[in-house]
């Protein structure tokens, strides 16, 4: 049976960890678990529950920045930044709809440690490039700092960098601080209708190569509009483009970008209100929602070259029963399959192979799950990189073993 | 940003037209479409009204706006005007403790003795004080660098850091322990070691103490304590 520890501040994570590196046991560092049914399942010795450590620490919002322990809800960050008409920009999803969990539920810990994003990727980063400053213990029980608490710095290794998407395989973070920024006043979203993959990934691209400054760029095909929004048309294709910003250059950079776009066929538009809406329904993924039509269908998620989306996604549909849709101008590239997971691996393999990038499996039994040895990619001087970036901050190898890749 | 120092420098070189008898001035561009541009013109000059800005000026032609930017582009070479050599520093602050860092630096330049002139990218808090010294007379550059690592411990003090842009290499190499504990710094090194198992590249920069890597798995550093301090440095 698993252990659970609950620390209540930074000295008690230092002395668990401490505990675990003595006693060779294995540990696994959750927020409020709601991504532990993503990618490979593990069983540990002991859990490390970070939810008590929790509140603002530090919210300057003239200096946009704000510092937390690790597992405050997002949720709350998010209430009180929007209060003061701010917002995370990078956009970070929720995977409450594709997991099944109700919204908002994670922590920030957890955002960063999975380096979440959005729609907004494209243009403004992921949770790496707003993660600011670190407090954490490491795999050698020792507790170090990085970074600071401004947006301009180089001094030392940034290891918020590495922190970023590590799934609690290098440390436990204890105090998070992160840039945040002023909210866009307003928005507003082209749509082109009945477009094919591969005309709608010309469309993104040309768009995103304007200086319309475009901040999202999605394409939905006929299955999955109606999922993502009522004001779309249905039982169509529609590719969708992001303006925000102030309301005179929305209106004056949606006149342009409707005009470049007409010879790509029909144009519509969503105002502020549905333009939010979609945006938020693209980000979470609210199409393969799990108490949605394709509840049942195994997710993954594929990153790619913005231009091979269209390749990537003609490569799969093939060969398999699977719903697709094409984020951040054609390089994410999200994928229902009908479930069948090891040969839908292999599947996702040889496309990855063909068009480059790497894939994950985000929901699927845990079976299914644990057969794939990690995230799919290609590069193995990466991989031998990343287990000796491992071993420099957990060289017992007790913090998350297997969480990421089997093995490590 | 350019203080008084900096302004009457770049003035005399290049004759942007900078208002003489102000403490400090602030230059802020605005890009994107023209509409939006307009609308944002008038946003910000609202803002500096309401702070009660001495003087305000906004360009109306893209020769006006080269000229306004002509003299924070020549600040580094009108001050090597004044000054025989100057030494240019580079720390971050958070933005609110400007005023404060500001004063504690003129306070300091009257303690050494040394003139400074202060050009910076306010947006982020990224200071570049121009420390004016003479190379010649014997004694200047010691004091010249130790008033320059008291900014950047000022820099540290407000909750900032000693480096924005230039980044550690030989020179700040000491004042690493200013923002790092040892284990930090163990840290990273373990880092390193990760890319550079052999410490080939630029051993000696970055990091106050030599390690070996082998050294770094298993030695236990006590906090505050600089683990081999007696290890040749190169």
């Amino acid at each position: 049976m698993t252990d659970i520890l609950k620390p209540r501040d930074h000295k008690d994570v230092e002395t668990a960890v401490q505990a675990a590196r003595a006693g060779a046991r294995s540990l696994e560092i959750i927020g409020r678990g709601t991504k532990r049914t993503l990618g490979r399942p593990a069983q540990y010795d002991l859990t490390l529950d970070m939810s008590a450590l929790a509140g603002v620490t530090l919210y300057e919002p003239q200096e946009l920045v704000l510092t937390a322990m690790a597992g405050t809800p997002r949720a709350d960050i998010e209430a009180l930044v929007a209060a003061n008409k701010q917002e995370l920009a990078f956009e970070p999803m929720d995977y409450g709809a594709l997991l099944g969990w109700p919204e908002s539920r994670g922590t920030v810990g957890g955002m960063l440690a999975a380096n979440l994003s959005g729609p907004r990727r494209i243009k403004a980063g992921a949770a790496r490039d707003h993660f600011l400053g670190v407090t954490a213990v490491s795999g050698h029980a020792e507790t170090f700092k990085s970074g600071g608490r401004v947006v301009k710095n180089v001094t030392g290794y940034d290891l918020c960098k590495l922190l970023a998407g590590s799934w609690g395989t290098l440390a436990a973070m204890t105090e998070v601080t992160i840039k945040v920024m002023p909210r866009a006043e307003t928005e507003g979203t082209a749509l082109i209708v009945g477009l094919d993959d591969a005309a709608a990934v010309k469309a993104m691209a040309t768009a995103m190569g304007s200086p319309l400054d475009v901040s999202a760029a999605a394409h939905l095909p006929p299955v999955v509009t109606a999922r993502a929004s009522t004001a779309l048309p249905a039982r169509s294709a529609v590719t969708a483009l992001r303006i925000e910003g102030v309301e005179p250059s929305v209106v004056h950079r949606m006149r342009s970008l409707r005009a470049m776009l007409k010879p790509y066929g029909v144009m519509a538009a969503l105002g502020n209100k549905d333009s939010r809406a979609l945006w938020r329904a693209v980000r979470d993924v609210e199409p393969f929602a799990a108490r949605g039509p394709a509840g049942e269908r195994h997710v993954w998620r594929i990153s790619t070259a913005p231009t091979e989306g269209a390749a990537l996604s003609r490569h799969i549909a093939r060969h398999a029963d699977a719903e697709i849709f094409l984020d951040w101008a054609g390089g994410l590239v999200w994928v229902a399959l009908a479930p069948d997971a090891l040969a839908g691996a292999a599947l996702v393999r040889r496309a990855i192979v063909t068009s480059g990038g790497h894939a994950a499996l985000v929901r699927a039994p845990a079976a299914a799950r644990a057969a794939i040895a990690g995230v799919l990619s290609q590069d193995t001087a990466l991989a031998e990189l990343s287990l000796r970036v491992k071993e420099s901050f957990d060289p017992a190898g007790i913090l998350g073993p297997g969480r990421m890749w089997a093995g490590m | 940003m350019m203080d008084r120092t900096a302004i009457h420098a770049v003035e005399e070189f290049v004759h942007a037209g900078y208002p003489l008898d102000v403490e400090a001035l602030l230059i802020i561009e605005l890009d994107g479409p023209q509409a939006e541009v307009d609308h944002l013109i008038g946003r910000v000059s609202a803002i500096a009204r309401g702070v009660r800005a001495a003087t305000l000026r906004i360009s109306n032609s893209e020769e006006e706006r080269l000229l306004f930017w002509a003299g924070r582009k020549a600040a580094f070479p009108a001050v090597g005007r004044i000054s025989p050599d100057y030494m240019c520093m580079d720390g971050t602050i958070p933005r609110a403790q400007l005023p404060r860092v500001l004063a504690r630096v003129r306070a300091l330049s009257e303690k050494y003795g040394l003139r400074v002139a202060n050009v910076f990218h306010a947006g982020d808090g990224n200071l570049h004080p121009l420390i004016l010294y003479d190379a010649n007379k014997p004694g200047e550059l010691d004091r010249c660098e130790a008033f320059g690592a008291d900014i950047l411990r000022l820099c540290v003090e407000v909750g900032g850091v000693i480096t924005g842009e230039h980044g550690v290499g030989v020179e700040k190499r000491d004042l690493m322990p200013e923002m790092f504990s040892t284990a930090d710094l163990d840290q990273q090194q373990r880092l390193k070691c990760a890319f550079d198992e052999k410490g080939l590249l630029n051993p000696g920069k970055v990091f106050p103490t030599l390690h070996r890597c082998a050294e770094l798995g298993r030695v236990h550093v006590h906090a505050g304590r600089l683990a081999f301090a007696d290890l040749p440095r190169f």
